[in-house]
């Protein structure tokens, strides 16, 4: 009998252990926090170049302060419509002032990269070099990076950026996974300002802050959540999770937390036009006005 | 009577204060050296990190509490289904760290867990004894 009563609390505490951060921080408000940034990613190359500028513009009104994108641009022809669309981007940003994050993909070519820099680096505040590293995918489908492979593309890209001294934050993001890959943020850190967390689905939103407690922990950086949506049609569901996850993140203290995404054709991620959007626009002026 | 009492007040704070000792020395040692397990030879690190976090430490504390038990409580013989109660012992003290981080935001630390020792030892004495009878 004993031996049950020991066996049974064990198991309990394993049970307390993994989801007593997630219930403690969700019901516990840290109250109003002004440094909080609320950023939204956009994919501003699926919009016509007339509606990116109403778009900054509304996304600015809505209270984000940190606008992420993916580097776009076409080095080889200077008036080719994705560098004039880049180019509108950047002047409704610089006229609403909003804060841009660059998002360096693992694949990204020198060249495109350093054309970027050289014409739109100025405008950013922040530039995330590599995307995810521990899960990209190398030679073949499901043939993951190693480690080298993972830290040499990090130093290649990370030298380019830090030659043009731009005065930027840099940082790299990581998914949940890390876990199993922890030495890659241990090492990609050392060089970064602050770490991202990528966080989808509810089954990781309620284990994020473990995840988030690891990741400070191994690094002895801050974390901001630099991924946080949901792909679905259910208007209600999508706008509960993303108000559940900002009330979670805000709580915890974070540095901020960057919604993935604002429009996204080919998937239900996107919250414009829907009834987050407003949700969301709402939880900004409560918590972090 | 008393006397009775004081004498078995204090084998139960001696247990707990002998097997928070160990847990607090493991603790630190592994947050010292989390780091660079993550980092030797990745993945053999993680996983000797494991071994050593959840599979060596609850058996050496779980052995421990036999030898204290039958050492302090005159137990005769030696139990072999020691490592249940070593699991249950660690996972009640990294439990107390996890509220002491999550709620009052304290990492462990060596100050922390000397308070522990004294502040835990006699509850960990009674849950040591019971874990083991």
């Amino acid at each position: 009998m004993k031996n049950l009563v020991i066996t049974g609390s064990c198991m309990v505490l394993i049970v307390f252990q993994i989801f007593f951060p997630y219930l403690y921080y969700s019901s516990h408000s840290g109250g109003r926090n002004a440094e909080f940034n609320m950023g939204i990613h956009y994919v501003y190359d699926q919009d016509p170049l007339g509606q990116i500028y109403g778009n900054v513009s509304r996304i600015q009104s809505l209270g984000f302060k940190t606008i992420r994108i993916y580097l776009q641009c076409d080095p080889n022809d200077a008036n080719a419509y994705i560098n004039r669309q880049t180019d509108e981007f950047f002047n409704a940003t610089q006229q609403f002032g909003v804060a841009v994050a660059l998002g360096i993909l693992n694949h990204e070519s020198p060249e495109r990269l350093q054309y970027f820099l050289d014409h739109w680096g100025g405008y950013l505040k922040y530039v995330q070099i590599l995307n995810e590293p521990e899960l990209s995918q190398s030679w073949d489908v499901g043939a993951l990076f190693t480690d080298d492979e993972i830290f040499s593309k990090f130093e290649l890209v990370y030298d380019m950026v830090k030659q043009r001294q731009l005065a930027v934050q840099l940082y790299t993001n990581f998914e949940p996974g890390f876990i199993l890959r922890t030495s890659i943020p241990i090492q990609l850190s050392k060089k970064l300002d602050f770490v991202g967390l990528d966080i989808y689905m509810e089954s990781l939103l309620l284990m994020s802050p473990n995840f988030i407690q690891l990741l400070q922990r191994i690094t002895g950086k801050d974390v901001m959540i630099t991924e946080f949506g949901m792909s679905t049609s259910d208007d209600v569901a999508q706008g509960n999770f993303l108000i559940q996850g900002l009330n979670l993140f805000s709580n915890m203290g974070l540095k901020g937390c960057w919604i993935a995404y604002w429009n996204a054709a080919g998937s239900h991620y996107g919250i414009r036009g829907r009834p987050a959007e407003q949700r969301v626009g709402d939880w900004i002026a409560q918590n972090t006005a | 009577m008393p006397k009775i009492q004081l004498k078995q007040i204090l084998t139960q704070f001696m247990h707990g204060l002998v097997i928070l000792a160990v847990l607090a020395v493991a603790q630190l040692l592994l947050d010292l050296y989390q780091v660079a397990f993550f980092t030797y030879n990745p993945p053999i690190g993680f996983a000797f990190f494991i071994l050593a976090a959840y599979g060596v430490q609850p058996l050496l504390v779980g052995a421990l509490n036999v030898a204290v038990t039958r050492a302090l409580c005159e137990v005769e013989g030696w139990r072999t289904d020691f490592w249940i109660g070593g699991l249950f012992l660690m996972l009640l003290f990294m439990t107390i760290n996890l509220l002491l981080l999550t709620v009052a935001h304290v990492p462990s630390s060596p100050a922390v867990a000397a308070v522990e020792i004294l502040a835990l030892a006699y509850p960990f004495g009674y849950l040591g004894k019971l874990s083991n009878a």
